[in-house]
């Protein structure tokens, strides 16, 4: 067998402003996504909070390559806050994000050290996922 | 020629207009994009869809690399190799164990 593994990625918030800031460390991982021809996933609630954040302003070169995932699983999301409430961390955002990268069974880049590692510890083989730090 | 009719059904249920488009396929590679797209549990052209806008976003992101690279001076080969070793130790993580 030759073909590559080659798991989805989904952004998460802070990769994104990483993006904005021209962060040359996720631009270099963007770019390697791209040459693997990865398929790249930004939740729509993801771009929602960026758009809060930032007062509109988006990283459109990193966008363009980035598919918006609208599917809003309340159920799944809920669930997974009740384990990150646990943790004592009640984040939607980081459900939102969690939730789609298990589903594409994806690689998260963010970089905030948060639930999602948590969530990672807390259970890696039903919700896999890997997480990317910048 | 390529057939095209908008449906207005796809826009409202997806939220996103579509347009019908005919195309043909070569005799022999037709029944294989079936089949995939059976494994996929997709129809033909929700199968096709997904194939071609992946091609399209990628091509899309290259341009939109290359311009960012033409802006901020290139990306350097330590700076990609630093970034293949952290996706790599990612993948490695959700690999599936090996039969």
């Amino acid at each position: 067998m030759t073909g590559k593994f080659r798991p989805p990625v989904v952004y998460a918030v802070g990769a994104l402003q990483a993006a904005l800031a021209n962060d040359r460390k996720f631009m270099a991982l963007h770019k390697c996504f791209l040459l693997d021809e990865c398929r790249l996933i930004v939740p729509s609630a993801v771009r929602a909070e960026l758009r809060t954040r930032l007062g509109g302003k988006e990283p459109t070169a990193v966008l363009k390559a980035c598919k918006t995932d609208w599917n809003d699983d309340s159920g799944v999301i809920n669930e997974y806050m009740i384990d990150f409430a646990l943790n004592g961390k009640a984040n939607r955002l980081d459900a939102v994000v969690a939730a789609t990268a298990v589903a594409y069974r994806a690689i998260v880049v963010t970089t905030e050290v948060n639930a999602l590692e948590l969530m990672w510890a807390v259970d890696d083989v039903d919700r896999p996922m890997s997480i990317i730090t910048i | 020629m390529a057939c095209t009719r908008r449906s207005p059904w796809a826009a409202i249920l997806f939220g996103v207009p579509s347009k019908r488009v005919t195309i043909t396929l070569p005799e022999d590679l037709a029944p294989r994009v079936q089949e995939l797209a059976d494994d996929a549990r997709l129809a033909l052209a929700s199968y096709v869809t997904r194939i071609v806008e992946h091609h399209v976003l990628n091509q899309e992101g290259l341009t939109a690399m290359e311009y960012w690279e033409s802006r901020h001076s290139p990306l350097t080969k330590p700076e990609m190799a630093g970034a293949d070793e952290a996706i790599e130790a990612a993948r490695a993580r959700l690999r599936p164990p090996q039969q």
